[in-house]
């Protein structure tokens, strides 16, 4: 069965100023996939990933050309006549550094819910529930929702985060680096999780990290200095790619 | 060993210089307590009206007065200078303008205070026709309090990383809820400090006051806001610096020590303010750290 379109990038440009910083990317996003982003640093795999969520709009001098359709309307969600609020509702992000606000564990996680225009406790109480169930943290927690989010450990933060963007419900969950700031153990923790969150949601993860990218992704694409030299399943690319630039930086040749 | 010797010489003379200047307050303080004793520890000097006659002769006008004209100030600069604050620094941008913005804003906290006086007297007394009263005296001293506010409001807020505004923006807040949600609360605590050290600046203003015609003799006080409220704003007024002004002009020694008392309240009054905004600070830290 042919997987379904999520995401298309079509002939999208970036510029950061005068910068052309991502040329003429074409590639799609699986839905209930999980698909990386890999490539040496600068090539812009976080660049084209912030795209996603209209993320460069917080900052000035930055320009998107071309588009970025989401599924199913098929709107170009990188038009000026969209508005990012809209988008980043349905697709969230999960940073590098475990960001949670300086608030407690449990309004971390409510945060989404009331500014989504949840009202009702009972409602809220349960999402949160849910929410730190499914990312594996509501054991560790659950007798202290009150105390403030940075008593826990970076790895709890992280999924902490990861808690609070999925209790919205993203369609997209978008990781920026996620484990590069976390010891092995938390790693593979956040890795399974992602591992299950994809029979929900899609996800697309930037990674420094091949070997996370081989272990965990369904689809991978390799970018260099702003463009995408390769795309396809994580199979092929880590073990048959078409192009010799590929090979290189899987083998190590270069990184 | 040469190095040494001078490391040596500098600390000392480090130590020195803060034992200097910490006798010296402390010798400022006790004068004045001393000085002032029978009056400060006399429950009358505080319920009492100036007078010709040193004993009777009291702060009431001048505390009452202060305080009414400190609370306007208060809300002016508050109302104005946070709301600027917050505006220039998350949606002001970082161009050309904005940054001339910047530094003539951070400039206007270094402007004399009698340069504000003249200011007030020309646009509030004369032009607005405000009179020499309260609500002038309230508006000239949130002036003054106006740019530090803005500035200390300003550097509280590039304490807040950027992360937690990315992270507030990604799930869709707007630009409402973020300042709201976030960025209000929590750099509320620098920003609390910077009123009351703008607050601890003005309470001692003297010069831009007499300026827009503050009295020194006064015996009645504005009518209370709760039951005159314009009549309050327009009221003739004095405050508590003026007021030891007004008795240390004076050639009968008797004064001189009720200026003295009166020293002491305002030391005081600055002592607890400062004492105030320390413990916000800590109480603040406590509930948001980074």
């Amino acid at each position: 069965m042919e997987d379904k379109i999520k995401i298309k990038v079509e002939n999208f440009n970036f510029y950061y100023g005068d910068f052309h910083a991502l040329k003429d990317i074409n590639m799609p996003i699986f839905e209930k996939k999980v698909t990386a982003i890999i490539g040496p640093s600068g090539c812009g795999k976080s660049t084209l990933l912030r795209s996603f969520n209209r993320m460069h709009d917080l900052y000035p001098g930055t320009r998107y050309e071309g588009a970025i359709y989401l599924y199913p309307e098929g709107i170009n969600l990188v038009s000026k006549g969209v508005e990012p609020l809209y988008i980043r509702r349905r697709i969230g992000m999960v940073f590098q550094k475990p960001n949670p606000f300086p608030k407690s564990i449990f309004e971390n996680v409510a945060y989404g819910l009331r500014i989504n225009g949840v009202t009702d406790r009972k409602l809220i109480e349960e999402k949160v529930e849910k929410a730190l169930r499914d990312a594996a943290l509501w054991e560790e927690v659950k007798d202290r929702l009150k105390e403030n989010a940075y008593s826990l450990s970076g790895g709890q933060q992280q999924r902490l985060c990861i808690a609070r963007a999925i209790a919205v419900e993203p369609e997209v969950l978008l990781f920026d680096e996620p484990t590069s700031a976390l010891d092995p153990i938390s790693t593979s923790r956040v890795e399974d999780l992602i591992v299950e969150l994809k029979e929900k949601i899609t996800i697309v993860i930037v990674t420094h990290n091949m070997q996370q990218a081989a272990r965990i992704s369904d689809y991978t694409a390799f970018m260099y200095l702003g463009e995408l030299v390769e795309f396809g399943k994580t199979e092929k690319i880590f073990t048959n790619p078409e192009k010799k630039l590929t090979e290189d930086y899987i083998s190590g040749r270069f990184g | 060993m040469n190095y040494k010797s001078w490391e040596k010489a500098f600390n000392i003379a480090g130590i020195l210089a803060v034992l200097f200047v910490l006798t010296f307050l402390f010798a400022i303080a006790l004068k004045l307590f001393i000085d002032g004793l029978h009056r400060i520890y006399d429950p009358d000097f505080y319920l009492s009206y100036p007078s010709r006659f040193p004993n009777k002769a009291g702060i009431l006008s001048a505390w009452v007065g202060t305080l009414y004209v400190m609370a306007g100030a208060i809300f002016w600069s508050i109302f104005l200078g946070i709301p600027a604050g917050i505006y220039l620094e998350e949606f002001g941008g970082k161009g050309k303008i904005a940054r001339i913005i910047e530094a003539n804003i951070t400039n206007l906290s270094a402007v004399p205070s009698i340069v504000y006086g003249l200011l007030a007297l020309g646009i509030f007394v004369y032009r607005f026709n405000f009179g020499e009263s309260v609500l002038t005296a309230g508006l000239t001293l949130g002036l003054l309090m106006l740019p530090v506010i803005v500035v200390t409001t300003r550097e509280s807020l590039r304490r807040i990383p950027r992360s937690i505004r990315e992270g507030a923006y990604a799930l869709g807040a707007t630009n409402y809820e973020l300042v709201f949600h976030h960025l209000l609360p929590y750099s509320i605590g620098g920003i609390l400090t910077g009123v009351i050290i703008a607050i601890s600046r003005a309470i001692g203003e003297t010069a831009p006051l007499l300026t827009i015609g503050a009295l020194t003799f006064i015996a009645f006080l504005p009518p209370p806001p709760w039951e005159d409220f314009l009549g309050m704003l327009k009221s003739p007024f004095t405050v508590l610096p003026i007021q030891i002004f007004n008795w240390v002009s004076r050639p009968q020694e008797a004064f001189h020590k009720n200026a003295a008392a009166g020293g002491f309240v305002l030391l005081v009054l600055c002592l607890l303010l400062n004492s105030l905004s320390y413990y916000l600070r800590y109480k603040v830290r406590k509930k948001y750290q980074w």
